[in-house]
């Protein structure tokens, strides 16, 4: 798939399982819920515009918040943890290549987020907009998001080959860069992922926040840094100390 | 002779101002040789390099021809079973077997992995989940994912760990196979006389240096400057034996133990030669006679006191 | 035959010293922890954090006393007024967060992680008296960014008056409230981090999880505030991150905070009362150490 390395089936599956094995997961399941719950109380006794608040609640909840924080959570868990606690050497002692491993944690990281946030998602855009529901103001932000995700899977995936703390910086990241910082300068938004599928997800819904950027730019943007991540992460994985 | 399975080349590791390991070298062939060393001597950082986990910081490590950062398809005929005590405790134990041998290129994965676990004493827990295996199990099915793709060369660190007397019998026993077969086999631990049964080679480590290579009692022979003990059981005549050893000058010194003799010779072939003389002279009955310290502890024990300040 | 050789015993001997109550042990953890979660024994860049937000938390005092102290005479301005004591903790709120989510996993993850717990609670050490400490532990510190900042205002100011003494009498009522203040945020912000960080033995997901905690009701609040319209005040009670500080302003007669006192007081004892059960579950006999 990418640079002539193929997903690995078995890693895959084995990825997705332990991913979604545990009580963090339902803590991120929980979390991923949670724009159903002013989508509910919009719905009873909202008296704004239902597309303005749709659009508020992608672009200022769903993507840069609730989406990144389990992204990155799950992202960071692909390679972190089985470099903790050592199960990665029973995959690195194999012929597959390391480019190969890195694609196919991403792709099983990708799926989970995807998995956990999709669903309330959809169910928060059909709750919110009600009898003004298009299939284009739900899947725009729906593309935004899962695109987002796979930059911040693909990037954290990295920053866990890097660092003993992945979580953390990218934590730190969402909320201090992209929160407050990617707010107050517009140049900044050049270096946040969720501005990117902000760009994508406006293409369905109202521009709250979002950089002025074309849509396909923001797809090549997102795409070239997962690849340059992912080719990263593989790079540190031949070179550095396991475990 | 084929070439050698593993050859390290003055290699070199050391973390910051730690040096893990020195200027180590050697050449591993067919046979097991045992890994032997104190905690911290730098037998888990060796086979880490062996195993391609991490690289030299100077010097240069060949396993099975290649480089393993550089070409990770000599995994493919090469079996590990690390210290860390790591597991996907969702799987059980077939699963796990069958996905290692899987991913190393195994025609039948699940025949593989049902006759590598049948090899460690597994067959019945095999489709339990790992969630609830003791430590001991664990290291089992760590050896077994290590030996399910047949492979040539095998580096296995501390294998008995965790396991039972008669399961440790009977992995020495497996290991010990193994190395008939015609497999290099790499095995570190410290307890030596496990490594004695199960390895007639043995490297031994001290402070990261390389202090002794080879065979045990080769190591021994080498040890020249020390003289040997020899235990004699005498039935008859133990002190008139002991006044003819002394008075011909074969021996250097006495010691009664317990009604045996033991009896340090300078020069063991003279002894050997002229004692079944003596005895019969004295009217001695000999029961037994014993090199004492041959053994791998004494030899260990008397290396590491020697290496005793290098490299600290 | 003179002596002039000894052979000591080293052998295994017991402890003949002194023994002290329960409650040093209590101290002990709470010392020990605190101590420990703002670097000590961790090389300078555990430490550099907490000091690096302890002294943004002061700055805007010493900003303040400093424009003072230069301008004395030009500036007619009357010093209290021009950094009420409620709005300071609302500027220095964020980092009041950041520290209590760096300083408070210290505290629970690493015993939890590393299975010293299990020893801990072998000891006379019980379940409850371990929480204390380690209660303790988080709260006291939290007072360096709670508390201290605004007392050091107070002095300050107290400084520069005329009559200093003349203005502690007149205004020595502030003190108890500045007190009140620096507790209700201490309390709130170190029980919730002990809760989240009770959840999990990793340190990461404890500060990662703290955040989102506190973050996202906020988010979530603002968004419904905009879009239910003007009468809908109780969704700033879904502020987590700002709760406390909003409560602590209610009690300061000049502050200028929607809701009552009461609504503030009834959410902030929901969330620090879920805190605290959570606490008592996770540590309670029975579950897993």
């Amino acid at each position: 798939m990418i640079g002539g390395a193929a997903v690995i089936a078995p890693v895959y599956r084995l990825t997705l399982r332990s991913l979604l094995d545990g009580r963090r997961t339902l803590a991120l399941a929980l979390l991923a819920l949670v724009p159903v719950i002013p989508a509910v109380v919009f719905a009873a006794a909202g008296e704004i515009d239902p597309e303005i608040f749709w659009a508020r609640l992608v672009q200022r909840l769903i993507i840069p918040t609730v989406a990144a924080f389990v992204a990155v959570v799950i992202g960071a868990s692909a390679i972190g943890d089985e470099r903790d606690d050592g199960t990665i050497l029973y995959l690195l002692s194999t012929p597959q290549s390391r480019l190969g491993l890195v694609v196919t944690k991403v792709l099983a990281s990708w799926t989970a987020a995807a998995l956990l946030l999709t669903p309330p998602a959809v169910v928060a855009g059909l709750v919110t907009l009600g009898s003004e529901a298009t299939p284009g103001r739900i899947l725009w932000p729906l593309a935004g998001m899962l695109l987002a995700c796979l930059c911040y899977c693909a990037v954290t995936a990295w920053l866990s080959t890097v660092s003993r703390r992945p979580v953390v910086i990218g934590v730190l990241y969402i909320l201090l860069w992209e929160g407050s910082i990617a707010t107050f300068a517009a140049s900044a938004d050049r270096l946040s992922i969720a501005a990117y599928g902000r760009v994508i997800a406006v293409e369905g819904v109202i521009d709250v926040n979002a950089p002025e950027t074309a849509a396909p730019v923001a797809l090549i943007v997102l795409a070239a840094v997962a690849a340059i991540a992912i080719r990263a992460a593989a790079r540190r994985l031949t070179r550095s100390e396991m475990p | 002779m084929s070439a050698p399975s593993l050859t390290f080349d003055n290699v070199s590791r050391w973390y910051g101002d730690t040096v893990a390991l020195a200027d180590v070298s050697f050449t591993l062939g067919p046979g097991v040789t045992g890994l032997l060393g104190h905690n911290g001597a730098g037998k888990s950082t060796a086979l880490k390099l062996c195993a391609g986990f991490t690289r030299p910081s100077s010097g240069t490590v060949r396993v099975l021809g290649s480089d393993l950062s550089d070409s990770p398809e000599a995994y493919r005929r090469i079996g590990i079973s690390h210290d860390r005590d790591a597991f996907w405790p969702f799987l059980t134990a077939r699963a796990m077997v069958a996905l290692c041998a899987r991913l190393r290129g195994v025609a039948d994965p699940d025949a593989a992995a049902a006759r590598a676990l049948a090899q460690v004493g597994l067959e019945d827990a095999a489709d339990r989940r790992m969630r609830g295996f003791s430590h001991g199990m664990r290291q089992r099915v760590k050896l077994a994912q290590a030996l399910a793709h047949d492979p040539e060369l095998l580096l296995l660190d501390e294998p008995l760990n965790g396991l039972d007397p008669a399961q440790r019998r009977a992995v020495v026993e497996l290991i010990h196979r193994l190395g008939d077969e015609g497999r290099t086999v790499l095995v570190s631990s410290h307890v030596l006389h496990e490594v004695e049964r199960m390895a007639p080679r043995v490297l031994v480590l001290v402070n990261g240096h390389l202090v002794a290579s080879g065979a045990t009692t080769a190591i021994r022979e080498l040890i020249a400057d020390r003289p040997r003990v020899i235990r004699l059981e005498p039935a008859t005549e133990g002190r008139a034996l002991a006044r003819e050893l002394v008075g011909a000058g074969l021996v250097e010194s006495v010691r009664f133990d317990d009604g045996a003799l033991l009896v340090e010779s300078g020069d063991i072939e003279r002894f050997s030669r002229a004692l079944a003389g003596v005895a019969r002279d004295v009217g001695a009955r000999l029961r037994r006679v014993e090199p004492v310290g041959d053994d791998l502890e004494s030899v260990y024990a008397y290396l590491h006191e020697r290496a005793r300040g290098v490299g600290r | 035959m003179s002596v002039d050789a000894e052979i000591r015993d080293v052998r295994y001997s017991r402890y003949e010293g002194e023994r002290r109550s329960r409650l040093a042990g209590v101290v002990s953890l709470a010392r020990w922890g605190a101590l420990r979660s703002l670097g000590a024994r961790r090389g300078w860049k555990a430490k550099a954090v907490p000091i690096t937000l302890t002294l943004l938390a002061i700055a805007p005092a010493i900003i303040v006393l400093g424009v003072r102290a230069l301008f004395a005479e030009q500036s007619a301005i009357d010093l209290s007024d021009a950094l009420p004591y409620s709005d300071y903790q609302a500027i220095i709120g964020v980092v009041i967060l950041l520290f209590a989510a760096v300083t408070t996993p210290e505290l629970l993850c690493p015993d939890r992680r590393d299975g010293t717990l299990a020893l801990y609670f072998s000891t006379a050490v019980s379940r409850r008296e371990y929480l204390a400490g380690r209660v303790l532990g988080a709260v006291v510190p939290l007072l360096l960014v709670t508390l201290v900042p605004l007392l050091v205002l107070f002095a300050g100011i107290m400084v520069f008056e005329e009559h200093p003494l003349g203005y502690l009498q007149d205004r020595w009522a502030e003190l108890p409230r500045i007190l009140a203040g620096g507790l209700i945020l201490a309390a709130f912000y170190g029980l919730v981090g002990l809760a989240v960080a009770s959840l999990t033995g990793r340190r990461a997901f404890a500060v990662g999880g703290y955040l989102l905690l506190l973050v996202a009701p906020s988010v979530v609040g603002g968004m419904l505030g905009e879009a239910l319209g003007d009468d809908a005040d109780w969704t700033q009670l879904l502020q987590l991150s700002v709760l406390p500080i909003n409560f602590a302003a209610s009690l300061f007669p000049d502050a200028e905070v929607p809701n009552s006192s009461w609504a503030w007081a009834a959410v902030y004892a929901l969330v620090v009362g879920a805190a605290v059960i959570t606490l008592l579950r996770r540590y309670g006999r029975g579950s897993d150490t």
